[in-house]
């Protein structure tokens, strides 16, 4: 009887070996795997944490990463969690070649080996950090919500300023110059309301509502110089849709560009960028910090007209020593020529391209389905679009690295709701590689989380303010800030 | 008996009637309360929503708080998870009464601060993790003071009070004062005994190093880890349900069994007046109990929070039955009265056998909270204003005052989605419900929906709400829900609920215009005997039109109808206390509401307010 129940161990402990890895029954399937995120022939930078990701719809699952120099081998369920030492050393090893992937998956009781996929490894650095927002997509209200920084390096993410501390208060729109973290600027509304400005080691909260101005200074962008930053002010309206695949209509009624001048606190404008016939929103400087780009519609009734308000890519100078605008403006892209709207226009920092939302009305495009990326390119002027980049879902917000080698974007390819960061590689022919999800220590996290990723950043360092000085100057009085137009 | 026998016997019996009593009152007389509190929680069973606990200081207690919170569910469960958990609060207070005090008189004092957190889980915004952030910290104070040797317990309460801070919070400090007094009671003995001895002087010290130690720990973690708001900074987010305010309740909680330990060490009862001690102290203890319970618990609200339970479920009818002896006190209540009526199809035949108090009876606005944007979804879910509901559905959930998520709004989203074809946002909610024990099973079913229109459409419910789904977009807001209505009306002619809305809407404001240009609509709706309200409202403006309504009515107007307008018009002609005389035979009528409610219609009127 003894003998007969160690039998019975033996033969179970080998079946429950066997299945544990796989052996000669493994089944070849020539198809990718199916995983999440999809991170098959996806192209890295070196410096970036693991990219850990699931097996869809298997009981066990063997990865196998190969480099010309080193592998990993981990055995795991359907989570696949690479060991973050061995993985950066692999990277280091293997910086600028190609990592082969190679996944078996027990399903069934079948193991099945899927076709290997390759993970390209550039040597261009990226920022090590980005900022977002974390926040619901949500209608009026929103819950817990915070601006949080994030290393790419490793899974590290700290909250920046979130409600909790500044309670009945939205923090949003912030905004770094050059990716510089001693340079930012975020804006609070609600219980607590101005802008916070941290700059050369000061941080200033400011009232930049002027009796002259729309409104508060709202969609931001820093002057290469660090001098003078370039924001809209506008009168926002956000309306409710009633049929299904439609939720939010965000518009606005009028719309302004202004700028900051940080260093006399005066905010200014022309009358061309100010005109009752048009809405002026999304500055943006070039890298050269000669010409303000921005998008411009023709005024239209709201909320009638809220499909008729389609934004073309326009632009004016400025000269930074004197503070002053040019006298005309010139059309980059007409939206009578695209027949479509612009939005979140950004150069790379290398002055090459200009990478814009197109969508079709509107400015944001966050909640159109039908918003994609498109590139100008600014010597040629061929406009493309960046299938490479695109889904059947909202692409919308962007930003390049300091280097202009790499792309971070917002979209809701997941789910259609969920707005998630994607990085991608752009190689010096203006072509993007496909996108990769920001990889998180558990990729489930992406499927539990109810926030979206809003505004996403490259940095080039920590945000060296703590808490507690930025809590001091937002209970601190704000500075109100001056205001002129100036006409040449 | 012995004296002591009986006072034995009596605090047993004692002890167990409390968690008895409690279990009864939250099982028959505010179970509502129970099933408001888990709707707005969402406890997953995955190590990330664990681990997004225990990084937090007390985030054991919250995770403990949330878990059994989730047994709320089952109407006679979650008194039974209460009863449990006080009584092995009582339990833990009373070993730590004992450890001072050999006096069973004492003993039964020391339950008062599980019963006072009994109390408070009347108050809705005291959540479950008061209770077990209390346990942890009274378990914790019960292990201290069963240690004899002082060094040991010494260092056991230098490790403890860290430890019970990060899992439990504020509750701490609860440890921290049960430390103190037993310190304090040890060294007076000690020195009674031995005067001459130094161990006092020990003593102060130890005190000296748990201050300081307790003072140092929120200072570090807040300073260093998790700056937070206000008091939260000390006690953790788990002790209320708004983010950094902790109020006086929980402070004396946490307080008293210090209090209580200090009586029980000074005071001693002679044998002689033992018996008489305790039946004072029992009925002191009952007194406090009825004048407790009367002022933590809100039966207002939990007659809104049964209508709510009640619509949630499908209840229908259970509503209209619960209506009879709660009339509705808020228009919360009244909206989900009417919502009953108009899905049992009694809407006109029985709107006015209620108190009408205008269209925010219909509909509820979004005032910034999280209640009626949760019951207003219910309206526009079961109008088929799918959008509207799926926003107030979201709404509702962004403004939970702890800001945690919903498990009930979820489910709504999950639904909503998927009858608006957006399946991959719905696959996502259902993923986050198969994480929860109560609703995964509906998850589960829910999920094989997916892709599968034919399998949709032919679902009773869901079905139905995609054949009536918006056809032409256009911006939505509740204040312009006459015209909702009518668009609905005219998309799809036979959605009978959206019809009769609309119907109520227009008797209510007493717009009969509008009113008599849907009669050609009514008589299309197949009614096998049209609505009494309506054969009312019909008749009515005959008569205003100079026409005799009971020659010139049409053939719907029922042979009742006529006889009752008779005897209505008869005495509504004659008599100048006619309204008096009319009130017990024909309040119900429409006629009744048109002369003697004197509602007048603002077209602001759905804006800010959800109580008359």
């Amino acid at each position: 009887m003894r003998k007969w129940s160690i039998k019975i161990v033996l033969v179970y402990a080998i079946a429950a070996t066997s299945c544990s890895r796989p052996g000669n029954e493994v089944v070849f399937n020539d198809m990718l795997p199916s995983v999440f995120p999809d991170y098959c022939n996806v192209t890295i930078p070196a410096g970036i944490a693991p990219l850990n990701f699931m097996v869809k719809d298997c009981v066990k699952s063997e990865v196998i990463i190969r480099g010309r120099t080193g592998s990993i081998r981990i055995r795991s369920g359907k989570q696949v969690r690479i060991p973050q030492g061995k993985w950066r050393r692999m990277l280091e090893d293997n910086n600028g070649e190609d990592l082969t992937v190679t996944v078996t998956a027990l399903t069934n009781k079948k193991w099945t080996r899927y076709r290997s996929f390759k993970i390209s490894v550039k040597s261009d650095p990226v920022d090590p950090y980005i900022v977002y927002r974390l926040i619901a997509p949500g209608y009026e209200a929103y819950s817990s919500m915070g601006i949080y920084q994030r290393e790419l390096s490793s899974f590290r993410e700290k909250p920046v300023l979130t409600n909790r501390l500044v309670r009945g208060t939205c923090m949003n729109c912030h905004s770094f110059s050059s990716g510089n973290p001693g340079k930012m600027l975020f804006h609070l509304r609600g219980d607590v309301s101005g802008t916070i400005l941290v700059n050369d080691g000061k941080i200033t909260k400011l009232n930049t509502k002027t009796i002259s101005t729309i409104s508060n200074c709202i969609y931001p962008f820093w002057h290469p110089s660090g001098d003078y930053i370039a924001f809209s002010v506008n009168n926002i309206y956000q309306v409710f849709h009633s049929v299904g695949d439609r939720r939010i209509e965000v518009f606005d009624s009028r719309s302004d560009i202004v700028i900051y001048d940080i260093r006399n606190n005066k905010l200014f404008t022309s009358g061309l960028l100010s005109s009752d016939d048009s809405f002026e929103t999304f500055p943006v400087f070039s890298p050269d910090g000669k010409t303000l780009v921005f998008c411009s519609a023709r005024k239209v009734d709201q909320p009638v007209g809220y499909d008729k308000a389609k934004y073309s890519l326009c632009l004016i100078s400025f000269d930074a020593s004197s503070g002053s605008l040019g006298d005309r403006i010139d059309t980059l892209v007409s939206s009578r020529e695209t027949g479509r709207s612009i939005s979140f226009p950004r150069i790379s920092p290398d002055g090459k391209q200009l990478v814009f939302t197109l969508s079709d009305y509107g400015n944001f495009s966050i909640w159109h389905r039908d918003a994609d990326l498109y590139s100008l390119d600014l010597s040629t002027g061929r406009i493309r679009n960046i299938k490479e980049l695109n889904s059947r879902e909202s692409e919308s917000y962007h930003s390049w690295s300091s280097n202009s080698r790499w792309m971070i974007f917002s979209s809701r390819r997941t789910d259609g709701l969920y707005t998630r960061p994607f990085i991608t590689y752009c190689s010096s022919d203006g072509t993007f590689s496909k996108p990769f999800m920001l990889p998180l220590k558990d990729p489930r996290l992406y499927g539990e989380s109810l926030f979206s990723y809003n505004v996403p950043e490259f940095v080039k360092g920590e945000i060296g303010k703590d808490t507690r000085s930025l809590l001091k100057a937002i209970a601190s009085q704000a500075k109100d800030v001056n205001f002129e137009i100036k006409e040449r | 008996m012995e004296n002591s026998k009986v006072v034995r016997i009596a605090g047993s019996l004692f002890t167990a009637i409390i968690p008895a009593g409690i279990y009864v009152f939250f099982a028959f007389f505010y179970n509502s309360h129970l099933h408001f509190e888990e709707q707005f929680r969402l406890f997953l069973f995955s190590r990330n929503y664990l681990t997004e606990k225990l990084i937090l200081p007390g985030g054991l207690a919250g995770y403990l708080g949330e878990f059994f919170t989730q047994f709320y569910y089952i109407s006679l469960i979650g008194p039974l998870v209460i009863a449990l958990l006080l009584f092995a609060l009582m339990m833990t207070l009373r070993r730590i009464s004992m450890a001072v005090s050999s006096e069973r008189i004492f003993l039964n004092l020391s339950c008062i601060p599980a019963i006072i957190a009994g109390m408070m889980l009347c108050n809705e915004f005291y959540p479950l993790s008061v209770v077990t952030g209390f346990l942890v910290a009274t378990t914790a104070a019960m292990l201290f003071v069963r240690i004899k040797r002082n060094r040991e317990r010494f260092i056991t309460g230098i490790v403890l009070i860290p430890v019970v801070y990060w899992l439990a919070g504020g509750s701490f400090l609860s440890l921290l004062f049960i430390m103190l007094v037993f310190e304090l009671l040890k060294g007076r003995s000690a020195c009674k005994s031995r005067p001459e001895s130094s161990k006092g002087y020990a003593g102060r010290w130890k005190m000296v190093s748990y201050l300081l130690v307790a003072a140092a720990l929120p200072l570090m973690v807040h300073g260093l880890y998790l700056p937070e708001a206000g008091l939260s900074a000390v006690f953790g987010r788990f002790y209320y349900n708004v983010p950094g305010m902790i109020t006086a309740s929980i402070v004396i909680l946490f307080f008293l069994p210090s209090v209580l330990m200090l009586i029980s060490g000074i005071f001693r009862i002679k044998e002689k007046h033992a018996v008489k001690a305790m039946t004072v102290e029992i009925l002191f203890i009952i007194l406090f109990c009825y004048a407790g319970f009367r002022s933590y618990s809100n039966f207002e609200a939990e007659e809104t929070m049964t209508y709510d339970y009640l619509v949630r479920e499908g209840r229908w009818e259970d509503v209209l039955i619960y209506s009879e002896k709660h009339p509705p006190g808020n228009y919360l209540s009244l909206s989900m009265l009417n919502l009953s009526l108009s899905k049992t199809g009694q809407m006109g035949n029985n709107l006015f056998r209620y108190d009408q108090h205008g269209i925010n009876g219909l509909f509820l606005s979004f005032n910034k909270e999280y209640v009626a944007p949760l019951l207003g979804n219910e309206i526009f879910y079961n109008l088929g204003l799918i959008n509207a509901s799926q926003q107030y559905a979201f709404e509702s959930m962004e403004t939970i005052p702890d800001m945690g998520k919903s498990a009930r709004v979820l489910k709504r989203l999950a639904e909503t989605n998927l009858i608006n074809g957006q399946y991959e946002v719905s696959e996502k909610y259902l993923h986050i419900l198969e994480l929860t024990f109560f609703y995964r099973k509906w998850a589960k079913t829910t999920l094989t929906y997916l892709y599968d229109e034919e399998k949709i459409n032919n679902n009773a419910e869901w079905g139905e709400k995609r054949r009536f789904l918006v056809i032409n977009d256009y911006f939505f807001h509740v204040q312009d829900i006459e015209a909702a209505l009518n668009r609905m009306i005219r998309e799809h002619p036979d959605n009978k609920p959206a019809f009769e809305y609309l119907m109520a809407f227009y008797l209510i404001t007493k717009d009969l215009r509008h009113f008599s240009e849907l009669i050609p609509a009514m008589e299309k709706m197949q009614y096998k005997r049209i609505p009494s309200s309506y054969q009312e409202a019909i008749t009515f403006i005959l008569a205003s039109g100079n026409k005799d309504p009971i020659t010139a009515s049409p053939p719907y107007i029922s042979q009742d109808t006529k006889q009752n307008l008779k005897a209505y018009a008869d005495i509504y002609n004659n008599y100048p206390d006619a309204g008096q005389r009319l009130r017990q035979r024909f309040s119900a009528t429409y006629w009744y509401y048109l002369h003697f409610n004197d509602y007048q219609y603002n077209p602001e009127e759905i804006i800010r307010k959800n109580l008359y």
